[in-house]
Order: structure tokens, then sequence, then C-alpha cells
């Protein structure tokens, strides 16, 4: 089992681009796990057909502390087991201690034994902000992050935090960083800007995703473009970054064994 | 806000749980609080306390600290403390705040343990969960990182798992049960949690048998008897029948169980915790001819333990239900408990105090399971008073508190 973290600039692209490399490593035969870790509890929903997931945090204060694992799983495409945290009403209460305690009962629920997924995607809220946001990052849940950005000033300050954070985790054992997904937005020299500054911050550019209409096609019916149209260019990108995590894994494994 | 107790003072939480069988171990203890949660420990739920050299302290976690998430300085206030006092191990325990903000005990832990090169221990303690849970966790920590391999293989002896003060005040009923034990030529291997040091908790693989006095030591026992293959027997000895019964289990010897009499269906409610109190209804059962006993308790209990009847309370309001629902006649509980038997004209009330509930108010009280002078003061006031409400002296010490009489 890998479990990666997906961090990123909010409204970067991390739910799309972590939702289209979930769909492909399924179509690739693996089991896959992806959580939310979003008070807005909508990072899965291009894998559900726009079917909402039960929000755990909403379940828990419904059932007064408890949940099933049934009550807070939603079988997405292609077996695709879908989780959302959810959070607190906007203004209120603490996102990040929810994200706590949404792992907390992901543990208890014994969620990965039973469902024994062969990839988990925790999709993380934008930065790593407070305690609760670096949780998929402690050691036991993610083996590592990868960072979502464009080639715009803000994101890649924010990639940066990130980075920074993860540097300062190091000592406690915490998940290491993957590498740096590009999605672009359309700016000029963007590639070069993202590539500059993953080679000065001594990372891999592990994705070059383009702009592709077809993206925002789909997602308005609620779906993936792996889902949508498996055999479009900007699907064949999506499967080709998926290979390369599965056979990152893969040598992992097989060093390991 | 099911669990919102309106008369009943809050219970120990789990991190006094976690400090008293940590206590007389000689380990640099800190609980990771603004100093609140150490004071409750050390004012209120440990009588030893007093006059103690233990090293329980509070990391002094202040506003800022919580906010920018400054670890760094609990990490380098437990270093500075760990060179000058020559502790054994470090344990770093949890309460409300850290929780709340999601501090992460493992890696804390694991940056001491390398920075101040001792074993550290670390509990994820809340504050909210009871004493109880806190004990199990420590009973556990201790099964799973203190015990020394027995390597000579062989085996004698016993260890006692799950006392503290909480459960066992000034530590009369333990004294009986280690009495009981070495008049049969038992020798006492450790006694985790009340009365042993570190070396002798750590050489615990080498006993034949654990004895689980309560709850909290019955996790622990599980382990080590999966793990190093150690049985354990459950209970207390109470009155005279029950403790013979008693020391031959521990013993390995067949009991013969008293013939239970003619049954004498009086009512009767015994509210504590569940392994003594499971004793007292055995040895009601054996010394008396009461049959219609319950057990309830606002702590943990295991159902292998719990008899059709017997209630876990969640809230006040289940106490209330419970006693509206049964017309107890005798009811052996904690003195604070009286309050809700107020309406019934007709009582047998005797006070057994517990420190887990009414703190240090009656902590200083001696009571003696094994004695059955409990059990026989029951029948004697029976006897010489049938149906009479009959308070035992202790409550006399509540009534000096105004505590029975609020409304």
């Amino acid at each position: 089992m890998k479990k990666i973290a997906v961090y990123g600039k909010g409204g970067i692209g991390k739910s799309t681009i972590t939702s289209s490399i979930s769909a492909a490593l399924s179509t690739m035969g693996y089991r896959v796990m992806q959580i939310g870790c979003d008070p807005k509890a909508d990072s899965t929903i291009n894998l559900t057909g726009g079917r909402p997931v039960p929000p755990v945090l909403t379940k828990l204060q419904e059932n007064k502390g408890h949940a099933s694992l049934e009550e807070i799983t939603v079988e997405g495409y292609n077996g695709i087991v879908c989780i959302e945290a959810g959070g607190p009403t906007p203004g209120l209460g603490c996102a990040g201690r929810g994200i706590v305690t949404m792992f907390d009962l992901l543990e208890d629920l014994k969620a990965y034994e039973i469902y024994r997924p062969d990839f988990v995607f925790f999709d993380v809220l934008g930065d790593v902000v407070c305690g609760g946001f670096a949780m998929p990052l402690r050691s036991g849940y993610a083996d590592e992050a990868i960072i979502v950005t464009s080639g715009e000033k803000m994101s890649l300050i924010a990639a940066n935090n990130i980075m920074t954070a993860i540097d300062n985790f190091r000592e406690r054992g915490y998940a290491g960083l993957r590498g740096v997904i590009l999605n672009r937005r359309g700016i000029e020299n963007e590639e070069l800007l993202v590539r500059s500054f993953t080679e000065t911050a001594g990372v891999e550019l592990i994705g070059d995703i383009p702009r592709d209409g077809q993206i925002q096609t789909w997602e308005t019916e609620n779906k993936t473009v792996i889902e949508g149209d498996i055999d479009s260019s900007i699907s064949n990108i999506f499967k080709m970054l998926a290979a390369s995590l599965a056979e990152t894994n893969e040598k992992e494994r097989v060093k390991s064994a | 806000m099911k669990g919102l107790l309106k008369i009943l003072p809050p219970f120990a939480p789990d991190y006094s749980g976690i400090c008293s069988v940590l206590f007389e171990l000689d380990g640099l203890v800190v609980i990771q609080d603004a100093g609140g949660c150490t004071g409750n420990f050390t004012c209120y739920d440990e009588p030893r306390w007093f006059g103690s050299s233990s090293a329980v302290f509070s990391s002094e976690l202040r506003e800022m600290d919580a906010i920018l998430g400054d670890d760094d300085k609990f990490i380098n206030r437990v270093r500075e403390a760990a060179l000058k006092l020559n502790r054994k191990f470090i344990a770093i325990i949890g309460s409300p705040a850290p929780m709340v903000i999601g501090t992460d005990y493992k890696a804390v832990a694991g940056i001491i343990a390398r920075k101040t090169e001792l074993p550290t221990l670390y509990f994820d303690a809340n504050g909210i969960e009871t004493y109880e849970i806190g004990i199990s966790m420590a009973n556990l920590a201790i099964a799973n990182n203190l015990l020394i391999p027995n390597l000579d293989g062989e085996r004698s002896g016993v260890n006692i798992l799950g006392a503290t003060p909480l459960d066992f005040g000034n530590g009369r009923i333990l004294k009986d049960l280690k009495d009981l034990l070495e008049v049969n030529g038992c020798r006492i291997n450790s006694t985790w949690g009340m009365g042993s040091g570190l070396e002798e908790v750590s050489g615990s693989l080498s006993a034949s048998l654990n004895i689980v006095v309560s709850w909290s030591g019955l996790a622990a026992a599980r382990l080590m008897e999966q793990e190093h293959g150690i049985p354990y027997v459950v209970g207390l000895p109470a009155g005279e029948s029950q403790s013979t019964a008693f020391i031959s289990r521990v013993l390995g010897k067949k009991s013969v169980t008293p013939a239970s009499g003619y049954a004498n269906d009086k009512s009767i409610l015994i509210l504590g915790e569940q392994v003594q109190a499971n004793s007292m209804r055995e040895a009601l059962h054996f010394d008396s001819d009461y049959s219609n006993i319950k057990v309830a308790s606002f702590f943990a209990m295991d159902e292998d333990f719990m008899q059709d009847g017997d209630v876990r309370l969640e809230s006040e309001s289940d106490l209330r239900r419970l006693v509206r629902d049964n017309s107890f006649e005798v009811v052996f509980g904690d003195p604070l408990y009286r309050r809700f038997f107020n309406k019934i004209e007709r009582l047998y009330y005797l006070s057994i105090p517990h420190v887990a509930v009414s703190s240090r108010l009656f902590w200083k009280h001696d009571f003696s399971l094994i004695d059955g002078n409990w059990i026989e003061k029951l029948k004697r006031s029976e006897y010489l008073n049938p149906g009479l409400l009959v308070e035992e002296p202790i409550y006399e010490d509540l009534k000096e508190t105004g505590l029975h009489d609020l409304s």
C-alpha cells in the first residue's frame, strides 16, 4: 500500500488531478482509496458521478461520536473508495482538528486493513496551515507528499511553504516529498518558471498537465477525463503519470522485499 | 450534553490514571498542559503526592505556544529537566489543549528519546476520557516497553495488575490481598502502580501468574498472556468464603463453591469499579443469602465479567433511571452517589469511598473487603432494624461537607 498526500495552493487543481490519477490507477487494476481532507467535502465529486459522500465529521456529529465504514464511504468510479472529512461551519470550529479526528476514526475502524487499497490519496486543503493539515504527513499516514503548482507566483510561494514544512518535519520521521506536478495555467514561460523552482529546491518534476478543455467538459458531468474519454490525449497524460507512480511503487516494493 | 455532570464532581481523568501508574517508577513524567491538569492530579487525585519526591511536572503550555505550535520549547524543557534529574525514563502525557491542536506525541517522544538517550513513552491522553482508560494505557505501555525478558525461563510468584490509589485509596484492600497471598505461600513479584519500583515492575515476566485487581489491569494481563504465556486471575478477596475460593483460584486448586442457602431477594446495588464490585457480589452470594445483586459503574466494564442486569452508566440520568426502575434496598457505593438515593425511604447505604469519584474528601478512610465486616453489618442491621434506614459512619463525613444536601 502506498499512501500519498497531495498539497498545493487552494484552487490549483489538486482534487481534479488527484481524482484523475486515482481513476487512471483504478483502470490499471489497482485498488484505490481517495480521502478528501477539506471542509468543502468535494474532493471526490468527479469519482462518484456527483453522488455526495457523507462527510465523516457530519456523521460523527449526527451519531454522537460514532460512525461505521459503511456510513462514511461511497464506492466511486471503478471501485475507488471515496471518503470526505468535511468540516465545521465556515468561520467556526477547527477544520484542522477535524482532520485529526477523521484520521483517528479511520484507524479505529481499520479502514486500510479492511479495504486493503494499493494506493491511498489524501487530497489536502491548500497549505500546511496548522497541525491538523500536517496530519496526513505524520509517521504512519502518508508515505510521501506531492505538491501541485502552476507557474503563478502565489502558487509557487505556497509550494515553497509546503516544502519548508515537509523539511521541518524531517526530524519527526514524517513523509518526504515525492515531487511536484505542474498544472499549467497558460502563463508565459510557465514550464521554465516551475523547472527553475524545482531545480533550485532539488525536487523532481514528476508531472506536467497541460490546459485542456476536456477536463472542464467532463467535470460538468461529474466525471474525470479518464471516465469520460479514456483514450483522449489528456487521459493518456494522466495514465502515464499514474503508471510512473505505480512503477516507482513497484520498484520500492521489490527493493524492500 | 449527555455526559454533563450536574451533581457529581468531574471524575478523575485519563492523565491522572497514567500519572498514578507511573508515580513510583522513577520516571520524568510531564503533562503537556498549562498547569491545571497537573495540579488536578497532584492536589486531588494522588494521595501519595504530599511529601513524595516523584517527578511529575507540567510543561506550562502557554497560549502562544499552542497557537504557534512551539513543540521545540516543550522538547527543550523536557531535555533540560532530564539532564538535571537522574531519571530512568521519560513519559509525556497529553491534555485537552494539545489534543485540540493535534499535537503529535509520537513524533515529539521520538525527538526527546534521541536528544536524551532515555526511553520515552508517550500517551495521547485528552482529559476527556476517565481515569481507568489512562491506567489501562499506562499498564499497556509498561507491558509493551518496560518489561525485561525472562531469560532463564523460571517462573514463580505473582504480579498484581490494575492497582492505583484512584481505586484503592490508602491501600488497605491491597494490603489485605498481599497478606492473604503471603500467608498462602505466594510470593509477590510486583504490584504495578502501587508499591513497586521500576526494577520490580520490569521483572514481571518472571512471575507465573498475574492477578488483575481492576478493569484497568485487564488489557495488560491479556497482552502478557498472549505474548508471554502468563495466565491471569481476576478478582479481590472479599469476606471469608469468597477469599478461600479466590486463593484457591490463585493457587490453581479446585475450590468448592459454598452452597447458597435460602435466597433473600432484597434488591442490592453495588456501584463502583467492576472487579471490586464483582468480588463483593461474589462474597455476598457466598457469605449471605442475598441473591438479587446488580453491579453498575460510571467507568469501563468488561463484557466478559458482566452479569444480566449489570449496567455501564454513561450519565447521571442513567443512574437516575436505574434507581427509578429498581427498588433498591441496599446500596454500596461512594458517599457522593448517596444523593441519588435520597428519595428511597428504606435504604441501607454503605459508603465505600472511591478516590476517582470523591477525590480527597474521604481518601483517608479505611475499608476492608476481606474481613467481611461489611457483610456482617448488613446482616445485623437487617436483623435488628428490618426495613429501617441505616447510614454507615462515613456518611457523617459527607454531612460535614454539605454535599449530600445539594438540591
